[in-house]
């Protein structure tokens, strides 16, 4: 092998290395990056944004600051809504009347007074920072599985139908919301980066809720039932 | 024989030596004999390079003393004559090699191996440095494991993405690839909702906060997601090579046509436990 070849792939994996050295690690904190945190938040933080896209095509969309330390803060961790970002949806007519808030990991009261922490949740205009189940409209979770191939499994399948009880949802009209690309999601929904669960779809129209597969960038996703 | 790497900068030539001679100050006593292998390295800041080799010819040694006073009686000085002696061209740098030298396993630090104004190293290291053959699987998985947090690359080492004991059925090539599988399977993916992210955001333009951090609590330090979203992208352009292969590809790629230096480097290796660095927890 020339030592110029050898050099040249020597400099290439120390670069790579440098680069997953900083990427590795989050930019503020130090704290480790791992395929953890895509489980976690970020993939949420990912379906959050394609919605607010979304929704940017029929409605006007504000992003609104919260406060304090976490002004511009989306949390890893089910938080308060109370000094959390969000979106504001207003209606592109006249007035520019809010129709909704569209928040991400934040809390929700459920029927029994708990606190819910849907990954992504659109509510009502008029819902304060402590929402009650009826200020929620629509909720979204997202589902990354570490595997492309993989389904969303029972567990999970079954604790977002729980959700969807627990928030008094599926005895509630579903808001007319119009989601442009994302149009099949305008329904409380599974996102997720693997394959749809193993239930049938009679299951979930009894449940209530949608599922999307292989909802992840770069590639073409699709919803049932 | 054997084998030894000494700090050059002690290398005397000129109008008093006739031949180059390397004097060594210790109260050791040195082991380097007639005949030995001898590297001459260099240690710039942050650095170590092998300069030249040489064959050890005579060696005389007296007591300090005779020349200076007021010294130390146990300090004698060694004078070894160096014979074959000739540069190494190009100049074999510590940094490619070290992944591959059974002496380093301090891999943060691999410079303190050469520190001491002698050591003795292998002949297996001798035959490494003067080939400057690289141990392909190891270098490129260590390099990588290096980079990670300690708490991550523990979890990697231990889980099962690298089985984790010397046992011979294991060699550092299908440690390598479990690793490649794991970047592939966990950082890739990563990087790739990064760019999501990035890529969302950029669409809404003005819509798209001006500023966005993940973040807790006020104890948590903000991490900017834009940051990120850089890093991973400058991660993933990275393992780009020209000609549309891939830096994982290309490693692959030298495992497979170095096969039979990698072979031998896996018997070389077969007995060394992993370096502390990446044991420990």
């Amino acid at each position: 092998m020339a030592s110029g070849d050898k050099k040249a792939l020597i400099d290439a994996i120390d670069r790579a290395a440098n680069s997953l050295r900083r990427a590795s690690r989050w930019s503020g904190s130090g704290r480790m990056v791992s395929i953890r945190d895509a489980r976690n938040y970020v993939f949420e933080f990912y379906c959050y944004f394609r919605i607010v896209r979304a929704l940017s095509q029929a409605y006007e969309m504000e992003y609104v600051p919260g406060f304090g330390d976490t002004a511009n803060c989306f949390p890893r961790n089910p938080a308060g809504k109370r000094g959390r970002p969000k979106y504001i949806v207003r209606s592109r007519n006249g007035a520019r009347a809010v129709l909704w808030q569209l928040c991400a990991g934040t809390q929700v009261r459920d029927v029994h007074n708990g606190r819910r922490a849907p990954d992504v949740s659109l509510q009502t205009a008029t819902a304060s920072d402590d929402p009650l189940p009826t200020d929620v409209a629509i909720i979204w979770d997202a589902k990354y599985r570490g595997n492309h191939d993989s389904a969303i499994s029972d567990a999970d399948f079954s604790r977002f139908a729980r959700l969807i009880i627990l928030l008094g949802l599926g005895s509630r009209p579903m808001p007319r919301l119009r989601l442009g690309p994302l149009d099949q999601l305008a329904a409380h929904a599974l996102l997720t980066n693997g394959e749809f669960s193993n239930e049938p779809d009679a299951e979930l129209a009894r449940a209530g809720f949608k599922e999307a597969r292989r909802f992840f960038p770069g590639k073409n996703f699709d919803t049932r039932p | 024989m054997r084998a030894w790497i000494v700090r050059s900068g002690m290398v005397e030539s000129g109008p008093t030596a006739h031949v180059p001679t390397i004097t060594l100050k210790t109260r050791r006593s040195v082991g380097i004999k007639q005949g030995d292998a001898i590297l001459g390295s260099e240690n710039p800041i942050g650095k170590v390079r092998f300069v030249w080799q040489a064959r050890a010819g005579d060696i005389s040694a007296r007591p300090l003393s005779e020349l200076k006073r007021d010294v130390d009686p146990n300090l004698k000085l060694y004078s070894i004559q160096l014979a074959e002696h000739q540069a190494l061209e190009p100049a074999r740098e510590l940094e490619d090699l070290q992944y591959s030298l059974q002496k380093v396993w301090r891999l943060d630090r691999p410079n303190l191996h050469f520190r001491q104004p002698y050591t003795r190293i292998s002949e297996e290291d001798l035959g490494t440095i003067l080939g400057d053959r690289i141990f392909w699987a190891r270098t490129a998985l260590l390099r990588f494991l290096m980079a990670l947090p300690e708490v991550l690359r523990a979890e990697i080492v231990t889980e099962q993405v690298l089985p984790s004991r010397v046992d011979g059925q294991f060699g550092y090539r299908v440690r390598w690839r479990h690793f490649r599988q794991h970047l592939e399977a966990s950082f890739l993916p990563l990087a790739e909702l990064f760019h999501g992210i990035e890529d969302e955001l950029l669409q809404l333009g003005a819509l798209a906060p001006p500023e966005a951090y993940f973040r807790d609590d006020a104890e948590d330090r903000p991490d900017s997601i834009r940051e990120q979203a850089t890093r991973f992208r400058e991660f993933a352009a990275s393992l780009d090579m020209p000609a549309q292969r891939s830096l994982l590809d290309a490693i692959d790629a030298h495992i497979e046509e170095n096969s039979e230096t990698e072979r031998r480097f896996e018997r070389l290796f077969e007995s060394t436990p992993w370096p502390p660095a990446i044991r420990k927890r």
